[in-house]
């Protein structure tokens, strides 16, 4: 909670996304020396810009692989980065699993051995009354390196604990790109599996393992039989998929005691396994589709107009076809040449004589190819300078689409976040900021909410709403932005779905 | 390993003897569970009793294995084992924390309850069972107050509804064709069950699906006095509630609750309130009304007190708004600007009655009392 509630704030500061990363552990640790009061006073003393939020909102992206950043130090980066977490009923035995993952993986020399009781938090940190959001547990198998989160479902475990979760879920502050399930053998799924289905659902997670424990206190195999079945059955319920799911049934509790290895060490690495090829590691921002958002457009008299910005994600080279998209604009065009371009606070504002035109340096010297993180000019061919517009994007075409209409999961921030002091209902119409643009949004429960007409949004509160903007701008699944009002962020969110006319 | 399985295993491999059900036996101890030929429990209708009862596995197979595979019987039978092993169960995990919950509101025309139930993570608190369970019990105590009540102190209408003695009354669903248990589409065979069963039993039932702690931690409640004929100056006292982040789509379960009670008194003196409200019909359907915006209002905003009353003046930062109700901008009144006081006066002197806010609870879970 105190470290995502500082973190917002540092970011404004912070304007690379490289510097983020190697501050983030420095920063989570600095954090939790912090009383509440400073960090509140951290906040409101910086008050975010409007272009500290674009800035706010453009590194999340980045931020969402933290985890790889804290493991940078004891761990080859080379292997690709995965975050996992454990989920289920607390006396299933998700701690002792996830303790033999490490036991069994520091046996072949992936990763640090950790007990039960350093898993399940370290009795000082409860004693000061601070809450640290999840347990920092790490691994890795010839193929992966692995952060897990043990998730919430123990008996001590505060509610803005898993409050922070689903909002660091929401604010990409802790992406968990996969999860094991856990199930008693001899309870089999409870009540509450379900909740637990539906959490993995709304954080976004596509794939899961199931791991079948206590197997040894069951003596009929039928039984596991039918916990398996069950399984099945409700993971088909709720979008996952139920047939192909990998089912490991074993004992943790025997793996960790180094006995019974058919069923105790065996079945861990038959889990880590199956997680290495059954769940996918997240596209890397380089492979995705070409994306760039434009900060500012100029002409240059005998070349023609340059659009500088930021690659979000994906490559470029020259001569490639991109499309203008957003604000209303739809335009193919070419890119016919690429420059090394100066961070726009570098460039513009920056103590740098007057006489310097990064314009003019700028093509100086010619790139072939643009990659996410680079601030590049991009000189189109055909484009009048009147035709793009700050806020909007080049994209490969197609890629994404321009829309107005779009579903979000929202988390509002708290007061003590620096955000609304009240609470606020339907038809809200707050401004949208994404990348570079801000645009006002109108807020709204989705089509057949109950009661919606006097359903409150409060301060604290995570909400699926339906926004409506009033101009177009490039939206997808998963695309984070923040939103604002009055000259404060008061909520940020994350595409659920779009709309298209 | 739960008591309960370790209990099924010692049971069934140990003492498979003789036949169970025999009338007077208490099915539940480990001795009684005896079976003259070990029976083979099909998984097919451990299956099918976990959808009527979402109780363990091995608590089903414990269950059917003792009742002659009779998916009734064993229904009966985990009824009655849940008075012993579910105390236990009860028992084990009462130490636990319990920090999540919901808070559950109920009005049902003059009377209303509040209560706050708690268990162990948000996934429980979020459970159609758990729901039911806190649905069920905020009815009882809504049901369960009386409308003349000595312990009921003038100065405060509103009196907290001692946990014991809710936790011993009987069972009273606001809806009585829905069962405690139905969590999903077939459990009609169970509601009957929970006709007899209190509170505790309930919670107790609960404690067992879930395996984890379930606590009442506080209950509030109210019902209007009998209209006195004589005394035409009596106000009438309406309740109004209201509850945000319901967990269930227009439900009364979520996590922060508020209970409010409007004192109205007619400004016609030769009309007394109860003769208007007779006579005019629409009065009674906007008081409702506006008791259910002052309720929205004590919820949406965190609400201390209905009126600031001496003491220190309050020090606002900008844009925060007074913890005192009637200073507050009435934004749950269709967006209003102006304060609660002004509202309210102004919204009963077109209706010639006076309208006072007599009371006002607002709980969130996890509160400290």
């Amino acid at each position: 909670m105190l470290s995502t509630r500082v973190l917002p704030a540092t970011r404004n500061v912070v304007k690379t996304a490289e510097v983020l990363r190697a501050a983030a552990p420095a920063l989570r640790a600095s954090a939790q020396l912090t009383t509440p009061a400073q960090s509140r006073s951290l906040y409101t003393a910086r008050r975010p810009s409007p272009a500290a939020a674009a800035a706010l909102t453009a590194s999340f992206g980045n931020a969402s692989r933290a985890y790889a950043a804290d493991a940078g130090g004891k761990f080859s980066r080379k292997k690709p980065h995965f975050n996992i977490g454990t989920i289920g009923h607390v006396d299933h035995g998700k701690t002792t699993l996830t303790a033999a993952i490490t036991k069994h993986l520091s046996e072949q020399g992936g990763g640090k051995f950790m007990d039960y009781s350093q898993i399940d938090k370290a009795p000082e940190e409860k004693a000061r009354g601070i809450t640290i959001s999840t347990a920092h547990v790490e691994y890795e198998t010839p193929a992966r390196h692995y952060a897990h989160i043990d998730c919430p479902g123990h008996a001590d475990c505060k509610q803005e604990e898993y409050m922070s979760h689903i909002k660091n879920m929401i604010t990409g502050a802790a992406q968990l790109d996969g999860a094991i399930i856990v199930v008693s053998a001899t309870d089999g799924q409870m009540p509450q599996t379900r909740e637990h289905l539906l959490l993995a659902k709304q954080v976004g997670i596509k794939k899961l393992l199931v791991f079948i424990n206590k197997v040894d206190q069951v003596d009929d195999p039928e039984m596991l039989e039918l916990v398996e079945m069950e399984m099945r059955d409700l993971l088909s319920q709720y979008g996952f998929d139920g047939e192909q799911t990998p089912i490991i049934m074993g004992t943790a509790l025997a793996a960790l005691e180094g006995r019974d290895p058919e069923r105790g060490s065996k079945k861990i690495q038959e889990l880590m396994d199956a997680a290495d090829t059954w769940l996918d590691v997240p596209a890397r921002d380089l492979d995705k589709p070409f994306l760039m958002y434009v900060e500012d457009v100029f002409s240059i008299s005998g070349r023609g107009t340059v659009v500088t910005g930021k690659v979000e994600r994906g490559t470029i080279t020259k001569g490639a076809d991109v499309e203008i998209l957003g604000l209303g604009a739809k335009i193919k065009t070419t890119l016919t040449g690429i420059g090394k371009h100066a961070p726009p606070h570098i460039a513009h504002k920056g103590n740098i004589d007057s006489r310097y035109s990064p314009l003019i340096e700028m093509f100086h010297k010619e790139l072939e190819r643009g990659e996410a993180g680079d601030n590049m000019g991009a000189l189109l061919r055909g484009i009048k300078r009147e035709q793009v517009r700050r806020g909007q994007v080049l994209v490969a075409p197609g890629s994404i689409k321009s829309v107005k209409k779009f579903k979000a999961q929202i988390y509002v921030l708290t007061k003590d976040e620096g955000g609304r002091y009240t609470p606020f209902m339907s038809n809200y119409r707050p401004q949208l900021f994404i990348r570079t643009t801000d645009v006002t949004v109108a807020l709204t429960f989705p089509p057949g909410t109950e009661g919606s007409d006097e359903k409150l949004v409060m301060p604290g509160d995570n909400v699926e709403m339906v926004g409506e903007l009033v101009h177009d701008i490039a939206l997808e699944a998963g695309s984070r932005f923040t939103l604002r009002e009055g000259g404060k962020t008061i909520g940020t969110g994350i595409i659920s779905e779009v709309y298209e006319k | 390993m739960s008591v309960s399985s370790r209990f099924l295993k010692s049971s069934l491999s140990s003492f498979r003897q003789t036949p169970l059900r025999t009338t007077g036996v208490k099915p539940f101890s480990t001795t009684s569970i005896r079976l003259n030929n070990p029976i083979k429990v099909p998984i097919n209708l451990i299956a099918e009793l976990r959808k009527q009862n979402p109780i363990s596995l091995s608590k089903a197979r414990e269950a059917l294995a003792a009742s002659n595979l009779s998916i009734p019987d064993a229904l009966e039978w985990l009824e009655a084992d849940l008075e012993a092993s579910g105390a236990k169960k009860a028992a084990k995990v009462g130490s636990r924390a319990t920090k999540e919950g919901l808070i559950a509101v109920t009005v049902m025309g003059t009377r209303a309850a509040m209560v706050e139930l708690r268990c162990e993570t948000d996934f429980v608190g979020k459970n159609e069972i758990f729901r039911t369970l806190a649905e069920n019990i905020c009815s009882t105590a809504a049901f369960l107050d009386h409308p003349v009540d000595q312990r009921r102190p003038a100065s405060d209408l509103l009196a907290s509804f001692p946990i014991d003695e809710l936790l011993h009354a009987p069972v009273i669903p606001l809806d009585p064709s829905a069962g405690l248990l139905s969590n999903s589409s077939s459990s009609s065979s169970t509601s009957s069950s929970t006709s007899h069963q209190n509170i505790t039993q309930a919670i107790t039932s609960a404690i067992t699906h879930t395996g984890e702690n379930i606590q009442l931690q506080r209950a509030v409640s109210f019902s209007s006095p009998i209209p006195d004929e004589a005394n035409t100056t009596q106000p009438f006292l309406l309740p109004g509630v209201y509850v945000h982040g319901a967990v269930k789509p227009g439900g009364n379960e979520g996590k922060v609750g508020g209970l409010v009670i409007l004192s109205t008194i007619s400004t016609t003196k030769s009309s007394p309130i109860m003769e208007r409200l007779a006579s005019t019909p629409s009065l009674s359907g906007d008081l409702q009304k506006m008791a259910r915006a002052v309720a929205r209002q004590v919820v949406g905003f965190p609400t201390r007190g209905v009126e600031h009353t001496g003491g220190q003046p309050v020090i606002l930062e900008e844009g925060e708004v007074s913890p005192y109700l009637l200073d507050q901008p009435f934004m749950m009144y269709q967006g209003e600007q102006r304060t609660v006081k002004e509202v309210l006066a102004e919204w009963a002197r077109e209706r010639d009655i006076k309208v006072d806010v007599a009371a006002i609870r607002r709980w969130s879970v996890g509160d400290e009392e």
